[in-house]
Parts: C-alpha cells; sequence; structure tokens
C-alpha cells in the first residue's frame, strides 16, 4: 500500500489473538457451580433419590444417629428425627423448597425488578420519582416484620413466603438496573440510536438491555444466597413452610429441642444451607470480577 | 444555493440545581444563549470552541436530541425545535450524526450490518433485501469490505469504527450530518484518512457538514464558512479562509494566534490568551470576552455588542472589529 | 552526540526492552529505545497510541502497570545510577527527587480529598524533609513559579475548586517543587482547550528556558514540538524509527513514516484539496511482522523490508532505521 491522496482502501480488521484455552480445573468457579448443579439435580430428582417418604416415619425408628455413629444403621444414612422420619430423605425434599425459592425470589423477581429499574431510568421524571420513592419504602421496612404482617394476615405456607420474597426482592433490581439505564440513557450509542428513528421501546431492547445483562447476571447470583436464607429464616420461625413439609430452615427449627442429643438434626441442615450459600456468594464474586466491575461494593448478604 | 437549516436566536438552559428536595429557587445556566446560522445544501459549516462554548448543545438541539430553551430551528421551512420525537421520524431521514468517540458510538452487542442497517428499519415499505443491499453500498462508500458486516464493534480498530459510524450516518442518504469532532478521537495517521473521506462523500453525494471541533486547522480544512462560538454565542462567522487571515474578533484571533506552528522556523514565543472561560453561572456583563479580551474598553464591560455584518461574508460581535481590519 | 560535555546529560536511556505478558503472548511495547536527554532541553518523542511513547516514560519511572509488565533489558542512567538496577525503595528516593512526572490528565494527577497545598507538601516533606514556614514559603513560590494568581489564597483550594489549565500548573509545581534533573511530561496540553494549551506551552517554554532541567516532551502534536523541542525521537510499533534535530525532522525527514506523519496534517491558511493520508492502521503489536513494522503502510516497501529488520543508518545526530529512506532534496 502506499501513501495516497484521497484514495480509498479496503481494511480489514485486525485477527483477534483469541485461542481455545484448555480446561483447567480451578477450586473457584467450579467447585461452587459443581455444588450448584448437584442441588438442582438433587431437586428435581428427589423421588427418585430419596430412600424413605419424608414426610412419614416411623416412632420405632426416632432420633437415630447417622450411619457412621455406633448406634446408627445403613437405612437411615444421615439419621432420623423425633417422629422417626429419615433426615437424608427430608434434606433431599428440602432442596425443592430451596430450588422454587430461588426460581420465584431470583428470576421473577428479577424480571420485574429490571423491567421497573429500564423504565424509571430511561423515562426519568415522575414515573421515576415514583416509583424510587416505592422502592425506598420497601427498603425500609424490616424485611421480619413486613413477613410477620402479610403471613399473619394470609396465614404460613410457601406461596405467602413466595409473596413476601417477591415483594421485598424486586427492589434490588430496579436501584441496580435503574442506576444503569441512567447512565446509559445518555451513552452516545443511545443517542444515535434516536436520531437514527428508534423508538423507546427499541431502545431499551437493543441498545440498553444488551448491556446490563451482565449485571444483572452478577446480582441475580449474589441473590440466591439471601433469598434461600430468608426463606430458611421464615420457616425457622414457623412463619413458612408447614411440617410435615420438609424445608431445611424448618428442619433446623424442629432440631433445636434436641441440640444436646441428637446434634445431626440441625448441624446437617445448617451445613446443607450454608454450602449452598457459600457457592452461591463464591460464584458470584467470582462472576463480578470476571463481568462487572462497576458491582464491587454490593456485597452478598 | 438553496438553504436546509436555519437556527434563529437559539436559546438552551439548563437547570443546574433545584435546591433540597426541590424546593427552592431554580438556578439555570444559559448553555446557548442566542444562536443564528444557516447551512445550505452542499455546504460545511465549521463550528469552533472551546469546552463550555455550547458548540455540543446546538448540536443536540438540531439534531432533536434536546429541546431548545427559546428560538428556531427550521428545516427546509418547517419547525422542527421541541416537536415530539414521534412526529420528527421524517426529519431522522434528513439529518444523522457521527460523534467523537467512536468506541462508544457503536452498540457493542450488535453486529457491525445491523448497526448500519438500523436507520433503514424505519423507512417505510423497506424490504429486508433492498436494507441488505443499502448496507452493502454504504460500506464499500466508507471502505470497509461489506463482507465484515457479520463482525462486532469490538473486532475494529478505532478508525475502522469511525468508518462504521459514518456509514450508519449516510444509510437513509440524509442531506446533512451533523459531525461532532469526528477525528480528535482518532490517532495521527488515521485522521487524515477519515477526513478525506469526508471530503469525498460531500462530493459524491453533495451532503451538507455541520462540522464541529476544537481544532482550528482541522476545521478549516473542511469547512465553507466558519463559526467561531465562545460562552454560549457566536462571536464571529467568516469564510474559512478569511477568518484565518483577517479574523475580525479578537476571541477568534486569540485561537489562530494559539495554533502551534506548523514548522520550528515559525516558532515565537507564545503570547497566550490570559485567563479562563468564565463560568456560565456567572457571565459577565456586556461582552462575554472583556474579561480576557486585549483591547478591552469600557463600553465592553456594560453594552453587550450584536453579531454584525463586518465585511461581505464577514459577521463579527465585537464593538470594534473594524480596528482589526 | 549534540553539543556540551557529558555532565549535561541526565538521562541516558540505552537499549530499553519492556515487556507485557498477555493471554495471546508477549506484546514488546518498547524493544530497544536509546536516547539522551540533557539539561536544559526539551527532547520530544512523538508517536500515535500503541507506539510505545507512554510505556517509555513509565518505565523510566518504573511505574509499570502490573507484575505482567517487566523491563527486560537495557539501561536507564539518571545521576551516575542505573535505575533499572535499583530497589523499590531506592527507586522511591528518585521518584519525584530527580525524575518528576507530568501526565496528561491534571483531575486524576489530583488527589480530590487534600487541599493543593498538602498536595505539594508531600514531596517537599518526603525528598527535603521540609517543615513549617521554610515549607510553606517554598509551596508558595512554587505556586507561583507557574503563575497561579494568589498563591496565599490558592493553597488551600481543592482540585476541584481549580480549573483544568489551573490545576495543570498546580501538577506541574508538583513536578518541579524538588527541582528534579529530568521532567517526563506525557501528553500536558491534550486534555485541555486551545487558549489554555498555549498558557501551558508557554510555562513549559518558561521551564526550559530556566536550564536546570532536562524535559522529555511526550506527545502526537507536532505543532508543540515545533514549539519546544530542539530535538525530536519518532517512535513506532516500540520502536524510535527517527531521531534528529526539529528542523530536519520537519524539512528534510528520512523515515517514510514520519515524512507522511508531517505531511498529512492540515495546515491553516494553506488550502489543498485532498491531505495526504497514510493508508492501514497501526500494527497489532502481538502480532509484528518479522521485517519492519511499517512496511504494510509503507510507499517505499521492497521484499527486504518484510524480512528484515532495518538498520539504523545516518549519523548520531540525525539517525533512522529504514533500508529505503527519503531522499534528502525532498
Amino acid at each position: 500500500m502506499a501513501v495516497t491522496t484521497g484514495e480509498r482502501e479496503q481494511v480489514v480488521p485486525a485477527e483477534l489473538g483469541r485461542k481455545k484455552r484448555r480446561f483447567r480445573p480451578r477450586l473457584i468457579p467450579h467447585v461452587p457451580i459443581a455444588i450448584l448443579v448437584i442441588v438442582v439435580a438433587v431437586a428435581i430428582l428427589a423421588p427418585l433419590l430419596a430412600p424413605h417418604d419424608p414426610a412419614r416415619g416411623t416412632l420405632v425408628d426416632s432420633l437415630l444417629p447417622p450411619a457412621w455413629d455406633a448406634d446408627g444403621t445403613i437405612e437411615y444414612p444421615l439419621g432420623t428425627d423425633a417422629n422417626g422420619r429419615d433426615v437424608l430423605s427430608r434434606l433431599i425434599y428440602g432442596t425443592r423448597i430451596s430450588a422454587i425459592v430461588v426460581v420465584f425470589g431470583v428470576i421473577l423477581t428479577g424480571l420485574i425488578g429490571t423491567a421497573v429499574g429500564l423504565l424509571a431510568g430511561y423515562f426519568g421524571g415522575v414515573w421515576d420519582a415514583i416509583l424510587m420513592r416505592l422502592v425506598d419504602t420497601i427498603l425500609s421496612i424490616p424485611p421480619v416484620l413486613l413477613a410477620l404482617a402479610i403471613i399473619g394476615a394470609l396465614g404460613a405456607s410457601l406461596q405467602n413466603v413466595l409473596l413476601v420474597i417477591v415483594i421485598t426482592a424486586w427492589v434490588g433490581y430496579a436501584r441496580i438496573i435503574r442506576a444503569e439505564a441512567l447512565r446509559l440513557r445518555n451513552a452516545d450509542h443511545v443517542l444515535l440510536a434516536r436520531v437514527g428513528g428508534c423508538g423507546w421501546f427499541r431502545i431499551l431492547r437493543v441498545h440498553i438491555f444488551p448491556n446490563v445483562v451482565n449485571t444483572l447476571v452478577v446480582y441475580a447470583t449474589l441473590t440466591i444466597a439471601t433469598v434461600v436464607i430468608y426463606e430458611a429464616s421464615l420457616s425457622f420461625l414457623g412463619l413458612g413452610v408447614r411440617p410435615p413439609d420438609a424445608s431445611w430452615g424448618g428442619m433446623i427449627s424442629e432440631g433445636r429441642g434436641h441440640m444436646n442429643t441428637a446434634w445431626w438434626l440441625t448441624v446437617i441442615p445448617g451445613i446443607a444451607l450454608l454450602l449452598l450459600c457459600v457457592s452461591a456468594n463464591l460464584l458470584g464474586d467470582w462472576l463480578r470480577d470476571r463481568l462487572d466491575p462497576r458491582l464491587r461494593n454490593v456485597g452478598g448478604s | 444555493m438553496t438553504e436546509l437549516l436555519k437556527v434563529e436566536n437559539l436559546q438552551k438552559h439548563f437547570p443546574v440545581s433545584s435546591g433540597f428536595l426541590g424546593i427552592g429557587k431554580k438556578r439555570t445556566v444559559a448553555a446557548v444563549s442566542g444562536v443564528s446560522f444557516v447551512i445550505h445544501e452542499g455546504e460545511t459549516l465549521g463550528i469552533v470552541g472551546e469546552s463550555g462554548s455550547g458548540k455540543t448543545t446546538v448540536s443536540k438541539v438540531v439534531l432533536g436530541l434536546e429541546e431548545p430553551t427559546g428560538g428556531s430551528v427550521q428545516w427546509q421551512g418547517t419547525e422542527v425545535a421541541g416537536e415530539s420525537e414521534r412526529r420528527l421520524r421524517w426529519f431522522r431521514q434528513s439529518v444523522q450524526a457521527v460523534f467523537q468517540d467512536p468506541f462508544s458510538a457503536l452498540s457493542p452487542r450488535q453486529r457491525v450490518g445491523d448497526i448500519i442497517g438500523e436507520p433503514l428499519l424505519f423507512v417505510p415499505g423497506m424490504k429486508k433485501r433492498d436494507r441488505e443491499q443499502r448496507v452493502e453500498e454504504v460500506m464499500e462508500q466508507v471502505g470497509i469490505s461489506p463482507a465484515l458486516r457479520k463482525r462486532f464493534p469490538h473486532e475494529f480498530s478505532g478508525g475502522q469504527r469511525q468508518r462504521v459510524a459514518i456509514a450508519r450516518a449516510l444509510t437513509v442518504k440524509p442531506k446533512l450530518i451533523i459531525l461532532d469532532e469526528p477525528v480528535s478521537a482518532l490517532d495521527l495517521s488515521i485522521r487524515a484518512q477519515v477526513l478525506n473521506l469526508l471530503k469525498d462523500l460531500q462530493e459524491t453525494l453533495g451532503v451538507s457538514f455541520l462540522f464541529i471541533a476544537h481544532d482550528l486547522s482541522v476545521v478549516e480544512y473542511m469547512s465553507h464558512r466558519v463559526a467561531v462560538m465562545y460562552l454560549g454565542k457566536i462571536v464571529e462567522i467568516a469564510p474559512a479562509d478569511e477568518l484565518y487571515k483577517r479574523a475580525t474578533h479578537p476571541y477568534s484571533k486569540a485561537l489562530v494566534a494559539a495554533i502551534p506552528p506548523r514548522h520550528p522556523a515559525e516558532a515565537k514565543p507564545v503570547q497566550p490568551l490570559q485567563g479562563e472561560i468564565p463560568s456560565p453561572l456567572n457571565p459577565p456583563p456586556g461582552c462575554a470576552f472583556s474579561t480576557r479580551c486585549p483591547m478591552v474598553e469600557d463600553r465592553c464591560r456594560s453594552e453587550e455588542p450584536e453579531l454584525r455584518e463586518v465585511r461581505p461574508g464577514q459577521f463579527s460581535a465585537c464593538h470594534f472589529a473594524e480596528r482589526l481590519l | 552526540m549534540m553539543s556540551g560535555s557529558d555532565s549535561d546529560v541526565v538521562l541516558d536511556v540505552r537499549d530499553l526492552h519492556t515487556e507485557i505478558r498477555t493471554a495471546s503472548g508477549i506484546v514488546r511495547p518498547v524493544s530497544g529505545v536509546s536516547f539522551t536527554l540533557e539539561r536544559g532541553e526539551v527532547l520530544g518523542i512523538v508517536g500515535e497510541s500503541g507506539s510505545g511513547k507512554s510505556m517509555t516514560a513509565l518505565s523510566i519511572m518504573r511505574l509499570l502497570p502490573g507484575r505482567h509488565v517487566k523491563i527486560t533489558g537495557g539501561q536507564i542512567v539518571v545521576g551516575g545510577r542505573d535505575l533499572v538496577a535499583l530497589s523499590d525503595r531506592e527507586m522511591r528516593e528518585v521518584r519525584g527527587s530527580k525524575v518528576a512526572m507530568v501526565l496528561q490528565e491534571p483531575l486524576t494527577s489530583l488527589d480530590p480529598v487534600y487541599s493543593i497545598g498538602d498536595q505539594l507538601a508531600e514531596p517537599l516533606r518526603i525528598h527535603r524533609k521540609l517543615r513549617g514556614e521554610g515549607l510553606k514559603q517554598r509551596i508558595i513560590d512554587g505556586l507561583r513559579a507557574v503563575h497561579i494568581p494568589d498563591p496565599q489564597a490558592r493553597v488551600g483550594n481543592y482540585p476541584h475548586q481549580m480549573s483544568g489549565g489551573m490545576r495543570q500548573r498546580v501538577v506541574t509545581a508538583m513536578a518541579l517543587s524538588c527541582q528534579p534533573d529530568v521532567l517526563i511530561a506525557d501528553e500536558p496540553t491534550t486534555a485541555l482547550d486551545v487558549t489554555i494549551q498555549a498558557q501551558v506551552v508557554r510555562l513549559f517554554e518558561e521551564v526550559r528556558d530556566q536550564g536546570t532541567v532536562g524535559t522529555l516532551l511526550i506527545t502526537h502534536d507536532f505543532g508543540i514540538v515545533a514549539q519546544l523541542c530542539r530535538r525530536v525521537a519518532v517512535m513506532y510499533a516500540g520502536r524510535i524509527v527517527e531521531m534528529g534535530p526539529v528542523e530536519e525532522i520537519f524539512d528534510a525527514p528520512r523515515h517514510p513514516y514520519t515524512r507522511a506523519l508531517v505531511k498529512s496534517l492540515p495546515v491553516m491558511g494553506e488550502k489543498i484539496d485532498r491531505l495526504p493520508s497514510i493508508s492501514g492502521h497501526p500494527p497489532d503489536l502481538a502480532a509484528l511482522p518479522p521485517g519492519c513494522p511499517f512496511a504494510d503502510r509503507c510507499p517505499n516497501v521492497t521484499d527486504q523490508c518484510r524480512e528484515e529488520a532495518p538498520p539504523v543508518e545516518g549519523t548520531d545526530a540525525h539517525w533512522y532505521r529504514c533500508w529505503n529512506p527519503e531522499t534528502t532534496g525532498d
């Protein structure tokens, strides 16, 4: 090629130095991912995996220790509770509750919060002010108080726990996505989309939403632990899943009375809860570092 | 020459603080106060000014991205200022824009072909095949192989992205393209390529440009006429070469003098303009430039000079413009 | 060498190499850069983004961003000591006191939570062990030297209370406060408005004419080079491709890249229809060709250029790396 005067040349982009990287197992994110995959698989396959009916037990077999204890039997690998129900089976069915909570608490609330955040951030003005005051109001009510009020009025059930979670959790998404939309609203590519003739819906769908997906994924992952613990706390307080249905929080609550004699009733679901939440948070932290450095100050609780 | 765009006494004020909880006095800052100019068919009007001069705000108002506080923007005789986005759709086919930063101007997750073709989605009755054909056509025009239309913006260098941005602006065959600092973010060896491309396009397509930049030598190279802005006002409009040879406003003169020499032999001790552009929150009374002007007199501090024709085709907003002739 | 005895040389960079380890291989933003800087002169280093000019500056300051960026060869001699061989602790002594730096963005160069007086005091306290009244006097003198109006009152100001041009003056005052031998200015005028730019250029002229410091001016603006520099180095793809007296670089450039760059700039008052432009774009440093990095864009290219790296040609005062240089009778 030459030093040209006004001549047009074809330009070819530099090839990206993208090479296939070999899969190397690493502690993070691979262990947390594996744990989350196992939880989901267990939740789906619960009826096939559980050795006993989680809701029914024989009183003869009550308070048996886990199999590795001298008094334990292989029939109940993780022991039994005061009603003679198999702890392992209850733990397996309990993952279903956690999974349902995650689906509603993370995905449904994510959809609501994102929609509200995008609209409020992009349009601003009166609607933004109203929606954000609503968000502030919800954020200022202690969540357990709100749960007590709603469940006190509607009764304790899984549905009502989900209702409480949806009411409280969407606001986090709305706040974060609104901030992003506010920033992107004046980005050059969005202004040029308006100059190009795009309407508001296309701008939100094509020019803003794809640019908040990273933020959304990271925040959603960090929320998993929050909602799982929220459900467990409510069930622990007797405001959530009713016995004999199994939920990890409920199991811990029921085992509390036997702490001195039957440690496995509280410790085993406690470990399950801990593993799930720590995995979700580690994965969230990792995703945040990889995808969205802007979220550094949003912690998983 | 037919008049395409006519801007008259344009005003744009921004609110700065609305007090605690929106209670209290609303203060505004005038980013643009009383700007008038016309752009003819096939012409390039340059606007130069430093940051805070209001040059970018003028372009945003003309593009319909900001509503003017006052004044009028007429497109071929029809008022477009303050019209709703929906009603401006026809106008969108006539005026397009290229911005400074080729990295933020392209949606990062859209393919280059989709970016370029997007404005065509709103052309009534246009079929997909016609759209694709038009995209290939403009890609050829700006010197990017149409084979690359499935690539994403991050696979291109800065100069190539700016070509993509130019291609997108061209797809709807606009009559006017607003170029806001189109080369200042580009590498030195790329700038001349892009400037030449723009000139070629103007020659072959007859499109008009509103060319906004802070670099007077680039503006002079590109423009037929140049408007110099200072603190929200046009202080001088003149044919490009006249401005360089015989500026009739002390600020334009200072701008020309501030251009670094083109050769070491011309290097002389710089006599920089003292002080800085005043805050638009507290504009000085009288002439906005009076706080820095080397030839200031009492009259300048009290009486605001009007833009008036000093020589044929050359307008200056200085009480003493004749002294500079 | 140019005129002057060896004692006038305040900075001597010899065959400097800096490498970045990346996922797609090793990138060499600085490969074999050599130059000397004398007291009282301004040496311009001109190049585009990715040419390695800023990385050269950061290498001299030993302020490379992260452990994956390393100086892998060469020497940087300041005051008889090789900076490459110094420990981090020794280097901290040198930074600010012997070698100081002014960056492009005056806003981020200053810490927003400290007053400019506090920020100016820091290097003086550390390197010159000044305290109390003497310290205060030096700060005010420093601000006065860079033409900050009313320095006594300005000492208590915070960066956000000052304009861009004012901040760049403060940053320059900080850099000069310990009377360094070497001042590295990385694009000091790029972020500034035209009229403010002229003020900062004027300031650098004054610094030059005081004759106590050697300034390394890193820029992409040939106009500022013409105004300030006696000698210029042109960088491309991590190498100095041409270096010489400023008049010769403008009037009789020998490297085709230098020539094309100088010619491609629009000039006020000169009516031309089209600018001579350089085709193509700067090369990817991760995938440099074996021969001359400019070969793909060069009008004088031959097969030899693509295969073999060009040798250094010319004189000590004006040299270039090119197989087929431009003739001098341009």
